[in-house]
């Protein structure tokens, strides 16, 4: 496996993920994502990219959910951040702080 | 109801994510597309989706298994070499005459794929026509059984009753032409007019615009017509109620319409009148009985799920029960057969009285085969003429693999102008065949077509034939090419024409193919020639036929014959029961000297003393009917020569034959010399020709050269006379015999217009090998030139490989038309023998063009002046 080191769009997957807390499968999340950033015409198949090789990184888990007339009656996958995947957005988030910290520090920001 | 995402795609990404984990994929890229939908509209949702689909290919699937974007799937490389694959599509001419090779060729299959195409279409329109079955029957008299596509009318109501899963049957009947009549304003002779019940509307598919097809044809003196039958007699006035005079005395009322019985049918109506108004005439037990004449069309539908086989093992307790003992008596067999709707189009070439004109599955097969061959050719000068053209392009490939190309890389290139060659081919073919479609329509009689919706196979059979051609015709000159070494840069590979290389074999091979269809259309047309002229042993010509369909003008006979002969412009007029080129019939014949039980099938007839004169018969021993014997009419017959020969007879005349209805035989007065009653396809079947024991059937008028029209109308009004009812009818035999020959003189030109193009995607091949020869060799020949060769020695010099090609595509070629053509000629009784001539006339041919071409081709390199291509370098 991987390291923990988090991708851009993986860290914004996961946190997008817990921030919806239901209802979280590939095409809703796509859409919340670019509503909460702007991000426009995102490509599906990159957040499914992206899904499966969290899935498989162990920072995901999923389950099959219901189907829907709008799917074409396929089912929902729903993805849920695991405790590792936590552990990796703390991290994640951990290294920018001290990273800003050392700036704030360091540096003179004009 | 929400729209739905293109089909292929979808299914394409269903089957690509059909295993576990993935199976929410299609599920998201649905409800984008439905949003898209909604918000972006149809068209940007498919072009999304379709995205989706190939980002799906790249990014994820693929990338699974290659760990990166494999070369062949980058776009880069497919952007770069469709850019050089239209490139040097406009840049060279070679290309150019490649492509429209090409095109020819697909244009050709497009044509003969939509023939086949609507040929194997017949009859399926109907919802239920994989459950339909036509009853056939296996009448064996004596020795020989006959297949007849008729039955008599008891079996197709008999297995319904008794086979609980034969759900329904229905029968129709034929009548021969007949006159129909509005009150007094209009009137046809009809030609599709038949007898039906109304269960027919249950088993076909022929709609009812006007009437209630449960109850049309149920009540007695009712009739159906189809929509422009009803618009013929009536405008546009309402045809329901009205009544139609059928054959002078019978009135049918009108209780309903129906569209048009559609092209791709076996049988075609204009009229059906209801099946028991039969029984007016002799009551319903002598139509509704096992032992009627077999005569009626019977079809059965089955129960769904029900297999044919269990039906047709019960066909011969259906014999066994109800058809014992009078046929039997009479000597003949029956055994009854089922044959599926869908099949009786094309494979009823084994039956006689047939209810309309068949296909035949044996067009389809030359067709296919034609369709194949010039494929072939077409693509054998592609692969020809790109590798030419490519092995142009040494300095663009090598210098690619230079820098660091992969082999693969190279070949996928190739590949893909070459594929690009072939689509841009493959538009041009349906341009060039939607232009020709009219013509082939004419000559093969269908209305055809190339529309997606009537031929849904073309969807896949398009794409499908350009990927096959465009990367088959692609692997050659991208594997060749691709082996080439940076050093051929400096050292350029030979382009000898002395080395015996693969696009030689090519150029042979295409010129084989062309020299078998040139032979094998030579001798197509000179065995109808054969044929069309061929002593038939009666004259044809200026004789008008005149049927005869009622009886009292079949009683005053004598007398309209008289009163005809009197007018001016009349040779001779006679009276027959059978016409020539028409229906015959026939029985089994006891001659003089014949056991008890041995009998000689024969066609009969019956003619009068006019007839051997009228039609220009001669005899070949004897004499003919003559008034001065007066017992001719009841004791003489005349046989044909084929009747003496099967008999075994030297001398016929005075030996005696018993027709099956007599206790005693009749006296051969006379033997008439062979002549072709049906056709000369045919053999000349032996045949008994009696002194009107049958009624006559119609009337043999010859005519002099005179005003035809004239006469014509005064044989009419004279007719009117005895007639007054009916208008007369009548027809030419010559034009109705020669009808027969239509089928075969239509395959022989739609055999020679698929010559024409294989032979000129050959000469197109062979024009741009030449140029190219031509061109690779500059140098050589401007060297010759300057040493003193004249224009003339260069030619020669270029053409004289062509002549070796030829030889050998002839030495190749012409066996193989030899074995085509004679099993094709083993059709014919009589045939033409395969001379040597037309084989020499073929090559003559192919090798005249042959040459011509590649003349003309060199002639600008021979005739150029040798500074121009010496001086660069």
């Amino acid at each position: 496996m991987k390291g923990t080191n988090l991708g851009e769009l993986e860290e914004i997957l996961l946190l997008t993920i817990t921030a919806m807390g239901k209802n979280t499968y590939g095409y809703a999340i796509k859409e919340n994502i670019e509503k909460r950033t702007g991000r426009k015409n995102m490509n599906l198949s990159a957040v499914h990219a992206c899904l499966y090789r969290l899935e498989k990184k162990g920072f995901l888990q999923s389950e099959f959910g219901e189907a829907t007339k709008k799917r074409g009656g396929k089912k929902k996958k729903l993805f849920t951040v695991t405790a590792e995947g936590k552990a990796a957005i703390l991290e994640a988030k951990r290294i920018r702080t001290s990273l800003w910290d050392e700036i704030s520090v360091g540096v003179a920001w004009n | 109801m929400y729209p739905e995402p293109p089909k292929p795609a979808r299914m394409f990404i269903e089957w690509l994510c059909s295993d576990g984990q993935f199976r929410d994929i299609p599920g998201d890229l649905h409800e984008e597309y439905i949003d898209y939908h909604q918000s972006k509209g149809a068209f940007r949702a498919r072009f999304r989706y379709i995205i989706s689909v190939f980002r799906l290919i790249q990014m994820f699937i693929l990338r699974d298994r290659f760990k990166r974007t494999p070369f062949w799937f980058s776009y880069k490389l497919w952007r770069d070499s469709i850019k050089t694959g239209y490139r040097s599509l406009i840049k060279a001419p070679l290309v150019i005459g490649a492509t429209i090779g090409l095109a020819l060729g697909f244009a050709c299959c497009l044509l003969i794929f939509s023939f086949i195409s609507t040929e194997l279409s017949f009859d399926k329109y109907h919802a239920k026509s994989d459950r339909i079955y036509r009853l056939i029957a296996q009448l064996t008299l004596g020795e020989t059984p006959n297949m007849i596509a008729s039955t008599n009318t008891a079996p197709a109501i008999a297995l319904k009753e008794e086979l609980s899963g034969v759900e329904e049957g229905t029968r129709i009947s034929s009548l021969s032409r007949v006159p129909v009549k509005y009150e007094e304003q209009k009137e046809f002779y009809e030609d599709r007019i038949y007898f039906a019940e109304s269960s027919i509307f249950k088993m076909f598919n022929f709609p009812m615009i006007k009437g209630n097809p449960k109850v049309a044809l149920s009540n007695m003196s009712t009739m159906v017509v189809t929509e422009s039958t009803a618009y013929r007699y009536f405008g546009n006035e309402d045809p329901i109620g009205k009544l139609l005079t059928v054959n002078g005395n019978m009135d049918y009322e009108i209780v309903g319409v129906v569209e048009d019985v559609p092209q791709n049918s076996h049988f075609f109506f204009d009229m059906l009148l209801s099946f028991n108004s039969l029984y007016e005439a002799n009551g319903r037990e002598a139509i509704e009985t096992w032992l009627s004449p077999f005569s009626y069309y019977s079809y059965v539908l089955l129960d769904e799920g029900q297999s044919h086989d269990e039906v047709e093992e019960y066909l011969p307790f259906l014999v066994d029960k109800h058809l014992t003992e009078e046929y039997k008596d009479a000597g003949i067999s029956v055994e009854y057969y089922l044959q599926s709707l869908e099949d009786i189009h094309l494979h009823s070439n084994h039956l006689r009285h047939e209810i309309g004109v068949h296909g035949d599955i044996k067009y389809l097969y030359i067709f296919g085969t034609i369709a194949f061959f010039v494929l072939i050719i077409a693509s054998l000068n592609f692969v020809n003429l790109i590798t030419a053209r490519f092995s142009k392009r040494v300095d663009d490939i090598v210098i690619r693999k230079v820098l660091g190309a992969e082999k693969g890389v190279l070949i996928t290139g190739l590949l893909i102008e070459s594929l690009v060659l072939c689509s841009i081919a493959m538009v041009v073919a349906f341009v060039i065949a939607l232009l020709l479609l009219p013509v082939f329509s004419e000559i093969s009689q269908r209305s055809l077509n190339l529309d997606f919706q009537q031929h849904p196979l073309l969807i896949q059979v398009v794409p499908g034939l350009t990927l096959l051609v465009g990367i088959l015709s692609g692997l050659y000159p991208a594997f060749f090419l691709s082996s080439w070494k940076a050093s051929h840069l400096i050292h350029k590979p030979s382009n000898s024409p002395h080395r015996l290389n693969l696009r030689k074999v090519l150029v042979i091979l295409q010129f084989a193919i062309s020299m078998v269809l040139i032979i094998c259309t030579g001798l197509i047309f000179r065995q109808q020639q054969f044929l069309m002229t061929k002593d038939l042993g009666f004259q044809k010509e200026r004789v008008l036929v005149i049927p005869i369909t009622n009886a009292e003008i079949r009683n005053s006979i004598e007398t309209i014959k008289e009163e005809i002969k009197g007018q001016p412009g009349i040779v001779n007029v006679a009276a027959t029961s059978h016409v020539m080129g028409q229906r015959r019939s026939g029985g089994t014949y006891k001659p003089e000297g014949y056991d008890q039980n041995q009998t000689v099938m024969m066609n009969a007839m019956s003619v009068d003393y006019d007839f051997i004169e009228t039609m220009g018969m001669e005899l070949a021993e004897g004499r003919n009917f003559s008034k001065d014997y007066p017992s001719d009419p009841e004791n003489s017959i005349l046989i044909n020569e084929s009747a003496a020969k099967e008999i075994g007879w030297e001398s016929a005349v005075g030996k005696k034959i018993q027709p099956p209805s007599r206790e005693e035989g009749k006296t051969v007065i006379g033997v008439v010399k062979d002549f072709f009653f049906k056709s000369p396809h045919d053999f000349v079947h032996p045949t008994y020709i009696n002194f009107s024991e049958r009624p006559y059937r119609a009337l043999m008028v010859k005519l002099d050269a005179g005003n035809l029209q004239e006469t014509i109308a005064g044989i009419a009004s004279e007719w009117r006379s005895f007639d007054p009812n009916r208008s007369m009818d009548y027809y030419f035999l010559d034009a109705s015999y020669d009808e027969q020959y239509y089928a075969e003189q239509r395959m022989s030109s739609v055999f020679s217009y698929f010559t024409l193009f294989a032979v000129f995607i050959a000469c197109l091949g062979l024009a741009g090998m030449a140029s190219f020869v031509a061109e690779c060799r500059v140098k050589e020949i401007g060297i010759r030139k300057v040493m003193g060769a004249s224009v003339i020695q260069i030619i020669l010099m270029l053409s004289k490989s062509t002549v070796t090609t030829l030889l050998i595509a002839f030495v190749i070629g012409s066996p193989i038309a030899y074995w085509a053509i004679k099993s094709w000629l083993e059709n014919f009784e009589y045939r033409i023998e395969i001379g040597l001539d037309i084989f020499l006339i073929a090559a003559m041919m192919a090798a005249l063009t042959a040459l011509a071409t590649v003349v003309i081709q060199s002639m600008g390199v021979a005739k150029s002046n040798p500074v121009n291509s010496l001086r660069s370098e």
